[in-house]
C-alpha cells in the first residue's frame, strides 16, 4: 500500500475518523496499531510475523532493563541478545545470500573451493527501518533515555506505526514514546501545515520522481549506447529522482503522522545545496545519519580517540551505512565514496583550508558544486545494477566521453533546469508555510487547484518508493 | 454518541458546519479544476493508439473508396465476418460486385460504435452499413480505466454510453451497476490523471504503433493470434462439452428490457438510413446470448418491419451454425464456422437488398 494509492486514502480516512472520535488514548493506540498491521499486511501478511517477533524481542529486552539496575550483567546480556536477534532477522533476509556468495568468491580467489548455499528469500519491505527502530528502543531503554514500556501494545505501536513503518523516518524511542504516553490533542494539530506538506511530498513523488524514472531506467539499462551528455543528464536526473522519491515519502509520512497528532523529525533539508559532504549528511536522510552517528559512530569511539581512529570510525560507519541500503558491493562502494570524502574533507580543512581566509559565498558555491558532483558520482554506484555498469557510467561521468551515439528522446537539460528552478523557488518561498498561512477559505480553494493540477501530472501506473527495497 | 453530542452543542455544531463547508469548497474547486484541465488537455492530446481499433479505423479512412458495404460490430463481427466470402455469398445469391469491409472490434461498446459509425458515414462510397448489437459498458473497475475506455468516456459520448447501458437486455440492478461503472469511468476521465504527465514527460521508449494485417479486409480468425485469455476460453470450451448443450437451452428463454434494446437498435439503424445508406441489423451466432440478441433481432423486425435484420443467432433456423465443431469458444465461431456464416450473410444481405425470396425481413423466420 502506497501513500499515493486510493486504498491508502480510504484506510487513512477511516483511521483518521476513528482516532479523533475515540477519547481513550489506549484505544487510539490499539486502532493505530491494528491499522499499521493492515497497512503492512497489504504487501504480504506473512511478514507480519517478523514485526511481531522483533516487537516481542524489544519488549523482552525492555522488561529486563526495567527490572535490572544500570550496569547489571543480565541487563547488558539482554540488550546484546536483543540486538543480535534484530540484526539476525535483518541479516537472514537481507544479507545471507550476499555474505555466502562473497565468501565463495573470496575462497575461489584463495584457490579454495566452497559451495554456495543461497536461500530464496523475499526481502520483506521496510525491514531495515523497523529493525533500526527496535534497536533504538532497546538501546534507549538500556541507556535510561526512556522508560521501558510495560504494555506490549505500546512497543508494538512504536515499532509498527504505519506512517514511518516501511521507509522511515527512523523515529527514536526517546522522541516518540513520550508522545505516545500523552493523548494527542486535535487543537495541537496544524491541519493546513500537514496537508500542505503532504501535497508537497505527493508532488515530489508522483509528479516528479515517477515521471523522470523511465528516462533514468533507459540510461542505466544501456549506458554505453548513449552520448556523454545523455549519460550525465541521466545521472543528474537520478539525483533528482531519488531525492524527490525519498524526501517526498518522508514529507507524506511526517504529514500523515502529524494529522494523527504525532510529530516526526525532519528527514531532509535541501541536501543538494550543501557546501560540503559533512553538511550533506546533516541534510540527507537525517534520521538514518543521526542514528548511525549515535548508535554506531559514537559507540565506536567517534572523534574521541585521535584523528586516525576517527577516520577509521567514519569509514566504518559509512561502509555499514552503505551496506544497510542493500547487500551488494555497489552500496559498499557508495558508502566508501562518502566515507572517503568525509576523511579528505577533514584533512583539507585541517591542512589546507585553515591556512587561508574564508572565501565567502564564492567558496560556498564552489563547495556546493564539488559536493554535488561527488554525491552524483556516488549515486551512480547506488543506482546501477552491477559493478561493471557502474564503472561504465562513472567513466563517462568523469571523462565526459562515451562511445554511444543515442540521445534521450526528451530534452533532459531543460527538464533539469526547470525542476531545479521549481525546487529553488519552492524552498525560497517556503511553500509549506506559505500555504499554511492562508485563511481557511483560501487554503481550501488553493489546495483544490494545486491538488487537481498535480493529479494531472501523475503518470499512469504506480511505481513503488525507491526506499521500500531497503 | 459523540456525533449526537456535537450536534446538540451549538459551538461544536458551528465548528463542524464550518469544516464541512471548507471540505465542500475544496471538493468543488478540485472537481472543477480537474474537469477543466482534463477537457483542455484532452483537446490537445493525440488519440490513443488502440489495439485493432486504431489500425482498422486508419485503414478505412485511407481506403474508404474501396468499400461499399461495412459490417460494424464486436468480436462477433471481427472474428465472424470474412469479407471475401460475404461477397461470394452475395454474388451466388445474385448480387455481384459487393466490396465488404469488416469493421469489427472486440469489446465494442455503444459509444465506440457511434464514434466509428460517424467515421463510416463520412464515406460517400459506402452504400450499406450492417450494425451489430454492441456491448454495454464494462463490468469491472479495471476495464473502465484502460486507455481505450477512457478515450470513449468523453462527455460527448455520455448519451451514447447511457443509451447502451439503459437499453441492454438485463435486470434492473445490473443496469444500475453498469451505470455506476460508467460513472466511475467518466469520473476517472474527468479527473485528468496522467494527462499533463503524458504531455510534459513523453514516453522514453514509445511503443511501436499497433498494426493489423488487412489482407482479409479486417477479418481475423479467432485463435490466429493467441493470447492467454483466448487460450483460457478455448480450453474451457473444450473441457466442458456439456456447456454447449446447456447454452443451447438458453434459446427461447425470455430476457428483460428487450423492447428498450430493440428501440435502441432501431434508432441507430434509422440514423444510417437518414444518411442515405442502407441499414441492416446483424445478430451473430453467440451461444451465451441465445436468450438475448436473438430476441432483440425478432423484436426489431416486428417493430420496424421495413428494416432488414440478419438474425443468425437461431439454432432452429441455422442448425449448421450450431454444430459444436464450428465453434472456437462459447461466444465465437472458429474459422470454418466464420466461413460458413459469412456465405450465409452474403446471401441474406443480397436478399435483403433485392427484397427477393426469403431475404431481408424474411430472414427473421
Amino acid at each position: 500500500m502506497l501513500f499515493v494509492e486510493l486504498r491508502f486514502f480510504a484506510l487513512f480516512a477511516i483511521v483518521f475518523g476513528l482516532v479523533w472520535t475515540l477519547k481513550s488514548n489506549e484505544w487510539r493506540k490499539r486502532v493505530l496499531t491494528l491499522a499499521s498491521y493492515v497497512f503492512y499486511g497489504a504487501w504480504d501478511w506473512r511478514f507480519l510475523g517478523l514485526i511481531l517477533f522483533v516487537t516481542a524481542v524489544s519488549y523482552a529486552v525492555g522488561a529486563v532493563a526495567e527490572h535490572r539496575p544500570p550496569g547489571d550483567a543480565r541487563r547488558k546480556r539482554a540488550l546484546t541478545l536483543g540486538i543480535v536477534a534484530a540484526l539476525g532477522v535483518l541479516g537472514l533476509f537481507k544479507y545471507f545470500n550476499f555474505f555466502t556468495d562473497s565468501f565463495v568468491d573470496f575462497a575461489g580467489l584463495m584457490g579454495l573451493s566452497a559451495s554456495s548455499v543461497t536461500l530464496n528469500l523475499v526481502l520483506p519491505v521496510g525491514i531495515s527501518f523497523y529493525t533500526f527502530q527496535a534497536i533504538s528502543y532497546m538501546v534507549d531503554v538500556h541507556r535510561g533515555d526512556v522508560a521501558a514500556k510495560r504494555s506490549v501494545l505500546d512497543v508494538a505501536f512504536y515499532i509498527a506505526f504505519f506512517p514511518q513503518l516501511v521507509a522511515g523516518p527512523i523515529v527514536r524511542a526517546a522522541t516518540f514514546i513520550p508522545q505516545m504516553d500523552t493523548p494527542r490533542r486535535w487543537a495541537d494539530v496544524s491541519v493546513r501545515a500537514c496537508l500542505a506538506l503532504f501535497l508537497i511530498g505527493f508532488i515530489k513523488k508522483a509528479c516528479v520522481s515517477d515521471n523522470i524514472a523511465p528516462y533514468v531506467d533507459l540510461i542505466f539499462a544501456d549506458p554505453s549506447s548513449y552520448t556523454a551528455a545523455s549519460v550525465v543528464g541521466g545521472v543528474l536526473l537520478y539525483a533528482v529522482q531519488i531525492y524527490c522519491d525519498f524526501s517526498g515519502y518522508s514529507d507524506m509520512a511526517i504529514a500523515t503522522a502529524g494529522l494523527l497528532g504525532y510529530k516526526f523529525p525532519a528527514n531532509f533539508d535541501s541536501p543538494y545545496l550543501s557546501p560540503n559532504i559533512q553538511d550533506f549528511w546533516r541534510r540527507w536522510h537525517i534520521s538514518l545519519s543521526s542514528w548511525l552517528r549515535d548508535y554506531l559512530y559514537i559507540p565506536l569511539g567517534g572523534n574521541r580517540r585521535g584523528n586516525a581512529r576517527r577516520d577509521v570510525n567514519l569509514m566504518t560507519t559509512m561502509l555499514l551505512g552503505g551496506l544497510w541500503h542493500g547487500a551488494s558491493m555497489n552500496f559498499v562502494i557508495w558508502g566508501g565514496l562518502h566515507g572517503g570524502a568525509l576523511i579528505v574533507e577533514r584533512l583539507w580543512n585541517t591542512h589546507v583550508a585553515s591556512r587561508f581566509s574564508p572565501m565567502g559565498w564564492i567558496g560556498a558555491l564552489i563547495g556546493t558544486v564539488v559536493t554535488f558532483y561527488w554525491v552524483n558520482l556516488a549515486w551512480i554506484f547506488f543506482r546501477a545494477r552491477t559493478l561493471e555498469e557502474s564503472f561504465v557510467i562513472a567513466k563517462t561521468y568523469l571523462t565526459w566521453s562515451s562511445p554511444g551515439v543515442e540521445t534521450l528522446p526528451v530534452p533532459v537539460w531543460p527538464i533539469l533546469a526547470g525542476l531545479g528552478l521549481f525546487h529553488y523557488a519552492a524552498n525560497k518561498l517556503d511553500a509549506q508555510a506559505l500555504l499554511a498561512r492562508l485563511s481557511p477559505d483560501r487554503f481550501a480553494m488553493t489546495y483544490g487547484v494545486l491538488a487537481a493540477a498535480s493529479l494531472s501530472f501523475v503518470p499512469l501506473g504506480y511505481r513503488p518508493f525507491i526506499y521500500f527495497q531497503f | 454518541m459523540i456525533l449526537l453530542d456535537t450536534l446538540s452543542d451549538p459551538v461544536a455544531r458551528r465548528t463542524l458546519m464550518g469544516r464541512a463547508r471548507l471540505v465542500g469548497l475544496f471538493a468543488l474547486v478540485f472537481a472543477g479544476v480537474c474537469a477543466a484541465l482534463s477537457l483542455t488537455l484532452r483537446s490537445v492530446s493525440p488519440a490513443p493508439d488502440m489495439l485493432v481499433l486504431t489500425p482498422k479505423l486508419e485503414h478505412f479512412q485511407t481506403n474508404a473508396d474501396e468499400y461499399d458495404t461495412v459490417f460494424l460490430g464486436t468480436s462477433r463481427t471481427f472474428y465472424h465476418i470474412v469479407p471475401d466470402l460475404v461477397e461470394a455469398g452475395a454474388a451466388e445469391a445474385g448480387c455481384p460486385g459487393l466490396s465488404v469491409y469488416n469493421f469489427g472490434v472486440f469489446g465494442l461498446t455503444g459509444a465506440e460504435q457511434d464514434y466509428l459509425l460517424d467515421a463510416v458515414l463520412e464515406s460517400d462510397s459506402v452504400q450499406r452499413i450492417i450494425l451489430e448489437d454492441p456491448l454495454p459498458q464494462p463490468r469491472q473497475f479495471s476495464e473502465t480505466m484502460t486507455e481505450r475506455a477512457r478515450y470513449f468516456s468523453a462527455p460527448a459520448g455520455y448519451g451514447a454510453a447511457l443509451g447502451s447501458v439503459s437499453s441492454y437486455p438485463e435486470s434492473f440492478p445490473k443496469r444500475i451497476f453498469r451505470t455506476g461503472m460508467f460513472a466511475f469511468g467518466a469520473a476517472y476521465d474527468l479527473s485528468g490523471v496522467g494527462r499533463g504527465a503524458a504531455l510534459a514527460f513523453p514516453e522514453a521508449e514509445p511503443p511501436a504503433p499497433h498494426t493489423f494485417d488487412m489482407s482479409e479486409d479486417g477479418f481475423e480468425a479467432l485463435g490466429d493470434k493467441m493470447t492467454d485469455g483466448i487460450q483460457a476460453r478455448r480450453d474451457e470450451f473444450l473441457s466442458r462439452p456439456e456447456g454447449f448443450e446447456e447454452a443451447l437451452d438458453l434459446y427461447g428463454r425470455s430476457s428483460p428490457n428487450i423492447d428498450a434494446r430493440a428501440a435502441y437498435m432501431v434508432g441507430k439503424l434509422r440514423k444510417v438510413e437518414a444518411a442515405g445508406k442502407a441499414a441492416s441489423l446483424y445478430i451473430s451466432p453467440d451461444l451465451l446470448e441465445l436468450d438475448r440478441t436473438a430476441q432483440v433481432g425478432k423484436r426489431v423486425a416486428e417493430t420496424a418491419p421495413d428494416l432488414s435484420v440478419l438474425n443468425f443467432n437461431r439454432p432452429d433456423a441455422y442448425p449448421d451454425l450450431f454444430e459444436r465443431d464450428v465453434w472456437y469458444d462459447f461466444s465465437h465461431l472458429s474459422r470454418s464456422g466464420a466461413e460458413r456464416l459469412s456465405r450465409k450473410a452474403g446471401a441474406e444481405l443480397c436478399r435483403a437488398q433485392t427484397g427477393a425470396g426469403e431475404g431481408g425481413v424474411n430472414a427473421v423466420r
